[in-house]
């Protein structure tokens, strides 16, 4: 029933991203027609044009209408549409971008992982100040620095200095180094003090205290009684992290020019290339969908009172 | 429900998304330059300098067979556009591009000739072209592609019909004299793609079959583009096998990419920013080149609104800039002050006599003419797009200096094209910025756009100047026969708009662009097309 629910409730989620979006992007400045009608061209491009692409498009008629136009098609047919830019499937746009995006989301996720959660814990349980005070500083000044500014100080200093790595594009595992190096150090730093706040939270706890006074083992302190209950913000955090990473990063995928999602989105807006806009957003709808979900089982699992808390909390 | 469950679809979910991120289906790049850039071999036939303004190469040097080329733009436009490609990559040709002098000459075209009046043009193609895909071009063919473009592109204003003669000759019939029709009909005007390349409806990513020296071999999506000397032009083949467009949108990370030798040129308008041309310069493995292009960035007025419906204001703001300053420290001396209202291209029709000058003492008497003691303020609107690509803030700031000591306070807004485009149309603002690229030596679009009253960029952009002897003029030098009058016409409506001032020239461009040192022959012309087939890179 709980997963049922939490499945319901993501759907009605998803209507209202949909129309969210579609709201979103139409009430957007500028009209539509022109944009689209001016693209690639040095000169303006004449009215008759303009209004030949509004009619075509469909811009000319009610806002409900072009909703459950586009709705529709969506829902009974899987059809996003054509990009207006390009007139390319929406779908294939997507799914061209998707996978790039993906993979340095996926690869950057795991190698965050593996950094900040030993260097989080050891900050978070350490009886050693220096030691503590010492990953801090590595881990806000990770994250203290603009990731554009990373991005291009790492291929001045790898690519145009040492000429040991490509400055940008894709096509094997040197390409990915930069960009995922960059984007790890900056999103560790960032893991590493949510990590690190959340063990110190939790060891604060007078039960802890009284575990230790007890004179319970330190790794069992650590393991049982701190990590665990830690790990609900961590989780939470880091899996809101990962749904961001999945919608594309923007920064980077511009500078190493990667084509992923998050450059495809800011180059829709600003064509105004509507329905491929509507297709990521819906697209990130879901994604996080699934992450609230994941989020929920978690709970669920790590803590299964929480369950009981969280549907009482719904059904009253 | 149990803990194992739940951990499955946890796990489930995580893997799910995992998997999708490792192992989808990444297009498959193009080849890197390590690997695609085939080992270096003699060109079939050695490449001359003759021509080449820059340094010889080694006396036997042996031949890349790719250049990859770094652009801030994606040139492949899709089916949505007519051309689908940009007529920089060399896949389509026009029947008709300017020489050095902006004079229209035939280029597809064998010629072509008027009637007594102007009223009715024969043109006649050259013999033996065919497009990429064999089929040839023909006069059904250009009148096809001509009539495309009017429907779809730009309209013939004063066309009537076209008809087509024999194999290789057509007519264009047209209501009223147009003297201009080459002019019109200038590069992307009349581009020739094969009736093959129409043929491709619901196709992802249509391919352009045009008669040029490269043909389109693939492009990943915003990413590049890759071209491939076409084997059967009916020219001098290209001298470079193979040619990849890299569209790196960031401009940093193309000047980097371009040092680290990531790619072997920048080479496009507006690739290269002008603070860029000094670390190039730095650079001893790097060339930079300039050449100066049709673009001129005009600075425009909302003249049906305080303050500047009075045209002495508009007259102390233009007189009052000084374009010198902007040129040398806004654009880092690339570039000319715009002291003639149209390009300084295209000298044949620039009137010297009407031309901004920088008068700042008799700016500030006008100014006070009309403010007296008043400070006034306004707005000064960007286009966030426009400016990522030219230095508008550092210009707009020089701007707001300026007309401060005529009363003036100007108030900087940079906002986002469609927002730009929406504030212009309602009134929202009194001076903006805009580049305006001539498509030929002729002033015909210029004046008609600019400034008669239904002239797109005075409707659209709420310029609202009204003037019915500039109305008057631009009718009768668009239709006049005797190119003496005609110039003189032109001139006419260049003085008067030098006095009225609805929109005033800051600075005529030029482009920067820049290549390694072993790349040869790599030039930019007016219209910012590359010579993509004479180029060279000779590899040790």
């Amino acid at each position: 029933m709980f997963i049922l629910r939490k499945l319901l409730i993501g759907l009605i989620y998803l209507v209202v991203i949909s129309l969210g979006a579609f709201l979103m992007v139409r009430q957007m400045p500028g009209d539509p027609a022109l944009l689209i009608a001016n693209q690639n061209r040095e000169s303006e491009a004449p009215p008759e044009l303009v209004e030949q692409i509004r009619e075509e498009y469909g811009f000319d008629e009610p806002l409900p209408e072009q909703y459950w136009r586009w709705l529709g098609r969506v829902v009974l047919k899987g059809d996003l549409g054509y990009s207006t830019h390009t007139q390319q499937p929406v779908t294939s746009a997507v799914l061209r971008s998707l996978p790039i995006s993906l993979q340095l989301a996926g690869i950057t996720f795991g190698l965050t992982l593996l950094i900040s959660f030993p260097l989080g814990l050891l900050a978070g349980v350490t009886r050693n100040q220096q030691l503590d005070a010492f990953i801090q500083g590595l881990a806000w000044t990770g994250y203290s620095i603009p990731v554009f500014l990373l991005a291009v100080v790492a291929i001045w200093l790898f690519a145009v200095e040492w000429d040991l790595l490509p400055a940008i594009g894709r096509g094997g595992i040197r390409y990915m180094v930069l960009p995922v190096a960059v984007l790890t150090i900056h999103l560790s730093g960032w893991n590493t003090q949510i990590i690190r706040s959340s063990m110190r939270e939790i060891a604060g706890k007078p039960y802890i205290k009284v575990a230790e006074a007890k004179g319970l083992k330190r790794a069992r302190i650590v393991l049982i009684h701190i990590l665990k209950p830690a790990l609900l913000p961590i989780i939470t955090a880091l899996l809101i992290q990962l749904g961001n990473l999945f919608s594309g990063t923007f920064i980077i995928e511009t500078v190493f020019a990667w084509n992923g999602v998050g450059r495809l989105l800011v180059d829709s807006i600003l064509a105004r290339d509507f329905p491929v806009i509507q297709g990521i957003l819906l697209y990130v709808g879901v994604v996080f969908a699934l992450i609230n979900l994941m989020i929920d089982l978690l709970y669920g699992y790590l803590n299964p009172a929480a369950i009981e808390t969280l549907g009482k909390g719904r059904s009253s | 429900m149990s803990k194992r469950t739940t951990l499955i679809l946890i796990l489930g979910i995580l893997a799910g998304l995992w998997i999708g991120g490792c192992g989808g289906s990444v297009p498959e790049a193009a080849p890197s330059q390590d690997q695609a850039e085939v080992e270096p071999t003699v060109a079939e036939e050695g490449p001359t300098t003759e021509g080449s303004t820059e340094e010889n190469p080694p006396a036997e040097p042996a031949y890349a067979d790719q250049i990859t080329i770094g652009i801030g733009r994606d040139l492949y436009y899709g089916g949505t556009d007519w051309h689908i490609v940009h007529g920089s990559l060399l896949i389509w040709e026009p029947l008709i591009y300017p020489d050095e002098n902006m004079e229209p000459q035939p280029y597809l075209a064998e010629s072509w000739e008027p009637n007594q009046d102007l009223t009715e043009w024969t043109f006649s193609l050259k013999d033996g072209i065919t497009f990429q895909d064999g089929s040839p071009l023909t006069a059904q063919v250009a009148v096809e592609n001509l009539m495309g473009i009017h429907e779809n592109y730009t309209p013939l204003p004063t066309l009537d019909r076209m008809e087509v003669i024999d194999e290789l000759t057509f007519k264009i019939i047209l209501t009223d004299p147009t003297p201009a029709l080459p002019d019109l009909l200038v590069f992307f005007e009349s581009a020739m793609l094969s009736p093959g390349t129409r043929d491709q409806e619901g196709v992802d990513t249509p391919i352009p079959y045009g008669t040029g020296p490269y043909q389109f071999v693939d492009t990943i999506d915003g990413e590049q583009i890759i071209l491939e000397r076409n084997e059967d032009y009916w020219g001098e083949p290209a001298l470079t096998r193979r040619v990849i467009y890299r569209y790196i949108p960031d401009a940093t990370a193309r000047l980097q990419a371009l040092q680290s030798g990531e790619i072997d040129a920048i080479a496009d308008v507006g690739s290269l920013i002008p603070s860029q041309g000094e670390i190039i310069e730095a650079d001893p493995d790097l060339k930079l080149e300039t050449v100066d292009v049709l673009t001129t960035h005009y600075l425009f007025f909302n003249t049906d609104q305080l303050p500047f419906d009075d045209p002495r204001l508009r007259q102390a703001v233009s007189m009052a800039i000084d374009r010198q300053l902007i040129v040398d420290e806004a654009i880092y001396g690339y570039g000319v002050p715009g002291t003639s209202l149209i390009t300084q291209l295209a000298e044949a029709w620039v009137n010297p006599e009407a031309s901004p000058i920088y008068d700042l003492e008799s700016a500030k008497a006008l100014a006070e003419s009309v403010l007296g003691d008043q400070r006034v303020e306004v707005i000064f609107v960007l286009n966030s797009g426009l400016a990522n690509r030219w230095p508008y803030g550092e210009i707009a700031q020089i701007v707001q200096f300026e007309l401060a000591d005529l009363g003036i306070d100007v108030q900087i807004q940079t906002v986002e094209g469609g927002t730009w485009n929406d504030m212009l149309a309602n009134d929202q603002y009194q001076i903006s910025m805009r580049p305006y690229t001539m498509s030929s030596g002729d002033p015909d679009d210029f004046m008609t756009y600019w400034a008669r009253p239904d002239g797109i960029f005075n409707k659209n952009y709420s310029i609202s100047y009204q003037n019915d002897q500039i109305q008057s003029l631009v009718d009768q030098a668009v239709s006049e026969i005797d190119p003496d009058t005609r110039k003189d016409l032109y001139d006419q409506i260049q003085a008067l708009l030098i006095e009225d001032v609805p929109f005033t020239p800051i600075y005529h461009e030029a482009t920067l662009y820049a290549m390694q040192k072993d790349v040869y022959d790599l030039t930019l012309d007016a219209l910012f097309r590359p010579t993509l087939d004479i180029m060279y890179k000779v590899v040790e």
